[in-house]
């Protein structure tokens, strides 16, 4: 369910000389990259906002916010997104990420606590472009920033930083950090972008999820996608329901291909 | 005249007879078109009476009605409606004993009742007597419709056990009374299963024979699966004898630790029982007619150990789920306790009071 609690805000306008153009609008599939980021932060929040000076990220109907301090990287974006931000909290996210998942980054935010940045690490690899940052941080950022420190790593080290490990978290696919820093690499992208599968969901079952269709990594079958959205969801686990796999009850373990469509189907009983 | 829906059509519904089981929210609007149209004979099962919370979807009722039995006052209503209907009706709760012979005298069976065990045993009685389950039922925002025992395009037939085998566990069901549902949505869901019925005695169109329609009223959206024959392993009555000896309600996972209103009261003024009311605070109705202590089911956990190891404790709410729920979260907490619950909770109390 989409909550007012958490603002989101996709750093765009990097430059992109490796490509030659702003990789948040190059294509991927039949929509542009950065359309994927926000598609799959949008159960996040109603507040979604693109930080970019590029107007050409006007097309996708989110609010733009331009950086204060230009040309230092990933640090002049964060810092204008907590300016402009006016929750307490808010998600940071890279906009030439196209696989990353709103379960990951729910995950994230209710890890966060009192931990004023809370950033995933990734077989020793930080990523912080995908992250949940407190407001009360702006001055401090703004000051050091200004006093010319721009690394990230270097700006975590002022904050009550919390670099979460999740090598072993269901919910963090290796690819989800996959970027696209290179030509070959959309290609790759292209090719896994079409392994995902829609999943319906009915009755109490949305409560479970917070919204009535999700969408994740293709599984192989129907007890290993079970399987990975009890994990994922531990309140699904008691309720009983019928997994249907495109508009087909099955009745035991049935493979699945990208694309397909599953439902969870829950007994109702009301009269 | 109605294209494709001529005399023939006409003719067949006057000589069928329709079994319908719940004259509530699904239930209401069913009968009230299959009356309109013309249906030969509707028997009507019901045990409940009219509630001020039923009106919102039980539209043939009225403030009038209120405290009067459901299956007659519906029947009183058809009967102006169309008087060359017969209908019958049962102030009665469908059980192994009447289910068999009703639903043998009906051509094809409406299930527009409330719960799993009714649903269940209705079920299973239509696939031993194999007539046409019409099955429906709501909640919140949502409905599911769907025709069981009838062959669809030389597939075998499925049942209502093929889609849901057994009953979910009680701890999670979510009842109307509970979590509410949207009125519309009982209507559209009831008048789909009219709407199969009149296809199925007519024999126009496709039938949802084999398949189960979802519908959401938020996205507006209607989805259709299809079912499938499964292997059933669970143990359940496929003949009479079976069938007549089978407890639903302890099937359905409750009963056992319930005690019934009727028993609940003779026991009343005996001291050992300790009553706890487990509704949230300012709930209705008020309960004066006993002694009780109120501790809600938000608070029960951290609650729980005001309550006495030595004594026998009744735990009540409205309608005797939430009280079921409360039990077993008690028992998990102390296993000690001795624990009841009223089933049909305050409302069923006071009802056959």
């Amino acid at each position: 369910m989409a909550s007012n609690h958490i603002s989101v805000y996709i750093l765009a306008g990097g430059k992109s000389s490796r490509m030659g153009s702003d990789k948040g609008l190059l294509p991927l599939g039949d929509k542009k990259i950065v359309q994927h980021v926000i598609q799959a932060l949008i159960p996040l929040s109603e507040n979604i906002f693109i930080v970019t000076s590029n107007k050409a990220y006007e097309t996708f109907g989110l609010e733009l916010v331009p950086d204060v301090f230009h040309n230092i990287g990933p640090a002049g974006g964060i810092h204008a997104a907590l300016k402009h931000c006016k929750t307490q909290t808010l998600f940071i996210c890279s906009c030439d990420t196209p696989f990353i998942s709103a379960e990951a980054a729910r995950f994230l935010i209710n890890e966060s606590q009192e931990h004023q940045i809370t950033v995933p690490v990734i077989e020793t690899k930080l990523e912080p472009l995908f992250g949940v940052y407190n407001t009360n941080i702006l001055n401090r950022w703004e000051e050091a920033i200004a006093g010319n420190t721009y690394k990230l790593q270097n700006l975590f080290t002022l904050f009550n930083t919390r670099e979460l490990s999740v090598d072993k978290n269901p919910v963090f696919s290796k690819h989800l950090f996959t970027n696209i820093n290179t030509v070959a690499d959309l290609d790759k992208a292209l090719q896994n972008k079409k392994a995902t599968m829609r999943v319906l969901l009915f009755g109490q079952i949305t409560d479970v999820f917070g919204c009535s269709e999700i969408e994740v990594a293709c599984k192989n079958d129907t007890d290993s996608l079970n399987q990975f959205l009890q994990s994922l969801y531990p309140s699904l686990k008691p309720l009983s329901y019928r997994i249907a796999v495109n508009k087909k009850i099955t009745s035991s373990n049935t493979p699945l291909n990208s694309g397909d469509e599953v439902a969870l189907l829950p007994a109702f009983s009301g009269g | 005249m109605l294209s494709g829906f001529g005399e023939e059509a006409q003719r067949k519904l006057q000589q069928a007879t329709v079994l319908l089981v719940g004259a509530g929210g699904l239930g209401c609007p069913a009968l009230q078109y299959l009356v309109a149209a013309g249906t030969g004979t509707v028997v009507v099962v019901d045990f409940d009476t009219i509630d001020i919370s039923n009106l919102q979807r039980q539209v043939i009722y009225n403030t009038n009605d209120l405290g009067k039995p459901k299956a007659e006052t519906a029947a009183i209503k058809m009967r102006a409606l169309n008087p060359e209907v017969t209908v019958v009706s049962l102030h009665q709760k469908l059980s192994n004993s009447n289910a068999l012979g009703l639903v043998r005298n009906a051509d094809l069976v409406l299930d527009c009742s409330d719960n799993f065990a009714t649903r269940y045993l209705l079920s299973d009685a239509c696939s031993i007597c194999a007539k046409p389950y019409l099955y429906g039922a709501v909640l919140r925002y949502e409905g599911q419709a769907g025709v069981f025992n009838v062959r669809a395009n030389n597939k075998t037939v499925v049942t209502y056990r093929h889609l849901f085998p057994t009953p979910p566990d009680p701890l999670t069901v979510l009842s109307c009374n509970e979590a509410g549902v949207l009125g519309t949505v009982a209507g559209i869901i009831g008048t789909i299963q009219g709407t199969e019925a009149i296809k199925l005695i007519t024999g126009i169109g496709q039938t949802l024979a084999g398949r189960v329609l979802n519908y959401n009223a938020l996205q507006n959206a209607f989805y259709t699966f299809e079912v499938n024959e499964s292997p059933q392993k669970e143990n359940y009555p496929k003949n009479e004898s079976e069938f007549l000896t089978f407890d639903y309600d302890w099937y359905c996972g409750y009963s056992a630790d319930e005690i019934s209103a009727e028993e609940f009261r003779l026991r009343l003024t005996d001291p050992e029982l300790f009553i706890v009311d487990v509704r949230e605070k300012n709930e209705l109705p008020l309960v004066n007619e006993f002694k009780h202590i109120n501790l809600p089911m938000s608070e029960l956990e951290k609650n729980a150990v005001q309550l006495p190891v030595n004594r026998q404790i009744v735990l009540f709410c409205n309608s005797g789920q939430r009280s079921m729920k409360a039990l077993k979260l008690l028992k998990q907490k102390n296993a000690s306790f001795r624990l009841q619950s009223l089933r049909g909770g305050i409302t069923g109390f006071l009802k056959h009071g």
